[in-house]
């Protein structure tokens, strides 16, 4: 079965619940199935099963929730406010902090972030989709896909060098010399 | 690299590189910067680093069997 691992990755992250995540996979290949004669011979399937999946996704959270959470949108507000914005503020991670984690930390950090910007984590770092294959899956301009990027991955270093002084990591660059890490 | 504005314009150039969005110049120019500025490469490398630590520690969970003999018997 073409790509359903990588679906079921995509599904799981979307939703964190495993058992929804098959149900979507499963409602995926159904649809794609039904609507096989709307694809393009010759163009990426991998990227059309995955727009499926994502607006199936969209469809039945938008049924669910009468309306997102306050967080949310204020969280999406200020970020199209600030979309045509140039670059991504520099965000320095130390190599060490990645050796006090066993990797759960990095699923949980991701579904912690808000929908817009797991997405295209998901769909660039994990999938490994180009920006015109994103722009088209989540039907945004190619500079909204970029500057989301840009912008989710400074959040997710932001949560995992959180997680990472949570366990004892503590980063002293700038306030003493040495700036070696320390057990509690 | 001590300026500010430079160390976020070059931060931008890793992520571009990365994400294979710089052309062939701009991809020569980064990798020179590299190669002659410790900070540069430190930074390179840090964002490598995290990339593939993303990349290669999230949960990739399996189908289970029964969904896809689902999907089998309806689509096959």
């Amino acid at each position: 079965m073409p790509h359903i691992d990588a679906l079921k990755t995509f599904a799981f992250h979307l939703s964190y619940n495993e058992s929804y995540a098959d149900d979507l996979v499963q409602e995926t290949y159904m649809k794609a199935y039904r609507f096989i004669d709307k694809y393009d011979a010759g163009t990426n399937a991998k990227a059309w099963l995955f727009k499926i999946l994502k607006n199936a996704y969209i469809n039945d959270y938008r049924k669910k929730s009468k309306r997102p959470t306050q967080v949310d949108y204020e969280e999406i507000v200020t970020y199209h406010n600030s979309e045509s914005a140039a670059g991504p503020a520099y965000m320095d991670l130390r190599q060490e902090l990645f050796d006090n984690m066993m990797g759960d930390e990095v699923t949980i950090a991701i579904n912690s972030l808000p929908i817009d910007f797991r997405t295209v984590i998901l769909l660039c770092d994990i999938e490994g989709f180009t920006y015109e294959e994103i722009s088209k899956i989540v039907d945004v301009p190619i500079g909204t896909v970029r500057s989301r990027l840009f912008r989710a991955r400074n959040m997710l270093k932001e949560k995992l060098k959180s997680y990472a002084q949570k366990r004892g990591y503590h980063d002293y660059r700038g306030k003493k010399k040495g700036g070696q890490k320390e057990e509690e | 690299m001590e300026n500010k504005s430079l160390l976020n314009y070059f931060s931008t150039q890793v992520h571009l590189y990365l994400d294979n969005r710089l052309n062939a110049d701009s991809e020569e120019n980064l990798l020179k910067a590299c190669d002659q500025d410790n900070e540069c490469n430190k930074l390179f490398q840090q964002e490598k680093t995290f990339r593939d630590f993303v990349k290669n520690n999230v949960k990739r969970p399996c189908v289970s069997t029964d969904v896809l003999k689902h999907i089998k018997d309806k689509c096959c």
